[in-house]
């Protein structure tokens, strides 16, 4: 694929640029749903930003917002610098929302020079997506043939069509093969810091993976808001993981010392240790308390949890259940 | 605008809908226009009936192929227009493709326009193939018949081709209106054949039995459709003319029904896509 020398010659935003995207206080309900509420968020221009959340947590409603498909009921909207869904805001963005829809019985490349010719670009950038999503050979094709992996690539070669300067993606590799994941994985790091890149997945990893910032979403509202590194720290920091000998001198040492009588025996006959919750400073006395005690400290190893962890973990908390994916 | 309508242009050009609705319009106006009424016209008595044989024979003959193509427009080609009109606006909700039309770049409203004007250039386009082929029809016939080739005028022609337009539009803009209101195809076309077939035909039948009703027929398309083909010379259904012909109202009176259709169906479209929310 020769996504890296496709995509490499848009200039990267400068430091002084506005935010390429910024809501204050945005709620949107569709009856009696309340689908966004009161949604603040500033994307900075060269972000690739992450969207998650539960189903109907709003993240589509959020991105539908952003084109002007939507309209709020209050709070602002700044997409670009400008009102979403403007024609000259709208020429600046490219989006693939929910599942890509194209015309059934027309080709792939067909589609696309609608597209294009909407857009006011040339047929030759039609050509330059599709190579960029490797769909040279299929694009003549009807699309009703197509794959749902496909259909998905010529989404993504849509957003693209004419070097929008935010690409909004909704689950871009929903349907795609390992290669094809890997590829799209690939190509959305590329364009991070050249292109601002809003980015929804039901995939945790995927976000953790490509995303510099992330919101977490439920019930419209946000309920986290950060770095993805930071998300991880403060979800993740209190947990260690002790690998001792023996096991069960281990256990009642730390069972008997009242600030660590949550310690749990983890990681069955293969790899027994013990796992608990200690903040950072705690790690020397419990290491002294243990060798004082004859037992050998082998490993200590602060657990990082996965953004899959923490999303449950915000989720679920802010929903009130008592159910936690962790 | 310009680009919206590039983009209507090119899809239009590739859907198969636009051909299949104007090559069936084009042969229905020569089967029904030319063809049955030639069968009829052969199985006549040439002695007993010389009299009605004469009268359809004129009507298949170059000099009136104009009119007799025009006189298809009033009840079948305002359908055939209507379902046009919702095949271009609806297509679009069964696919699931208005999100990505309307976040390209041009307008709401230009979108819907690029539409309408596109849809236009169909119609101008089915109804010149209909009235060629209404010409091509009545040469056969004159041919066949041994009758020499009569022409009818220029401007009559153009006058004709001007009113079946003119009604195709109305028709179309109300199909295309129709899938909006009702987000999609099928109900659209549902309400519109109803409507069209049903009680437009029934409203108007009434109306010559309870004069009250008189105003709302004065109202309406398939009248005003009907009188504007009146106004070109073409008989009524009473007169041994076209289903749907009839001098309900003057033909200024008739375009005004027909502007106000149309006016009110682009608009009607243009406002609840602009107003709603794109989900």
């Amino acid at each position: 694929m020769t996504v890296r020398q496709e995509v490499a010659h848009r200039p990267a935003p400068t430091a002084t640029a506005p935010a390429a995207v910024e809501l204050d206080g945005v709620t949107k309900a569709f009856g009696a749903v309340q689908a966004v509420r009161e949604v603040t968020l500033r994307i900075e221009p060269g972000q690739v930003y992450g969207v998650l959340g539960p189903n109907g947590a709003g993240k589509t409603t959020l991105l539908r917002i952003l084109l002007g498909l939507v309209r709020t009921d209050s709070g602002t909207v700044n997409v670009l610098g400008r009102a979403p869904g403007t024609p000259e805001t709208l020429r600046d963005i490219g989006a693939l929302i929910e599942s890509p829809a194209f015309v059934p019985h027309l080709s792939g490349r067909t589609n696309l020079r609608v597209l294009a010719r909407a857009r006011g670009v040339a047929d030759a950038e039609v050509a330059r997506v599709l190579r960029v999503v490797d769909m040279q050979d299929a694009a003549d094709r009807r699309v009703n043939g197509y794959s749902l992996g496909m259909r998905q690539r010529l989404g993504v070669a849509a957003a693209m069509l004419g070097e929008p300067s935010l690409l909004i993606l909704d689950e871009p590799t929903n349907g795609l093969d390992p290669d094809g994941m890997a590829s799209m994985r690939s190509l959305i790091r590329d364009l991070g810091g050249r292109v601002t890149v809003l980015l929804s997945s039901h995939l945790l990893g995927e976000v953790q993976e490509v995303c510099d910032r992330v919101v977490v979403l439920d019930k419209g509202a946000v309920v986290a808001e950060d770095s993805v590194s930071a998300l991880l720290g403060a979800a993740g920091s209190r947990t260690v993981a002790v690998w001792a000998h023996p096991m069960d001198v281990a256990g009642d040492l730390l069972r008997s010392n009242g600030a660590w009588t949550d310690a749990v025996r983890a990681g069955g006959g293969d790899d027994p240790h013990w796992r608990l919750e200690l903040d950072p400073g705690g790690v020397p006395e419990l290491v002294r308390a243990l060798v004082e005690g004859g037992v050998e400290v082998h490993e200590i190893r602060r657990e990082r949890r996965s953004l899959e962890q923490v999303f449950f973990a915000l989720t679920d908390n802010s929903s009130g259940s008592t159910g936690s994916g962790t | 605008m310009r680009h919206a309508m590039a983009a209507e242009a090119l899809l239009l050009r590739k859907r198969l809908a636009p051909f299949v609705v104007g090559g069936g319009w084009v042969v229905m106006v020569v089967g029904f226009g030319f063809g049955v009424p030639y069968i009829v016209y052969a199985t006549l008595d040439p002695v007993k009936q010389a009299a009605d044989r004469a009268e359809l024979l004129a009507t298949l003959l170059p000099a009136a192929a104009h009119t007799t193509a025009a006189g298809s427009y009033p009840l079948f080609g305002g359908a055939i227009m209507l379902i046009l009109g919702v095949l271009i606006t609806g297509s679009e909700y069964r696919w699931g493709t208005w999100p990505a039309r309307l976040s390209q770049g041009p307008g709401r409203a230009g979108v819907v326009l690029a539409k309408v004007l596109v849809g236009t250039a169909a119609v101008v386009l089915i109804a010149t193939a209909a009235l060629a082929a209404s010409l091509v029809a009545s040469i056969v016939v004159a041919s066949v018949e041994g009758r020499s080739l009569t022409w009818p005028a220029a401007s009559a022609i153009a006058t004709a081709l001007g009113a079946t337009v003119f009604i195709s539009v109305a028709w179309m803009s109300v199909g295309a209106a129709l899938a909006v209101i009702f987000r999609g195809v099928g109900a659209a076309l549902g309400a519109g054949l109803l409507w069209t077939l049903g009680l437009e035909n029934a409203l108007s039948g009434l109306a010559g039995v309870v004069p009250a009703l008189e105003p709302v027929r004065a109202i309406l398309l398939g009248p005003a459709s009907g009188s504007l083909v009146a106004a070109l010379g073409v008989p009524s259904l009473s007169e041994g003319g076209a289903v749907g012909v009839a001098a309900y109202m003057s033909a200024p009176a008739a375009c005004a029904v027909l502007s106000g259709y149309i006016v009110a169906g682009v608009a009607l479209a243009t406002v609840l896509i602009r107003r709603r929310d794109i989900t």
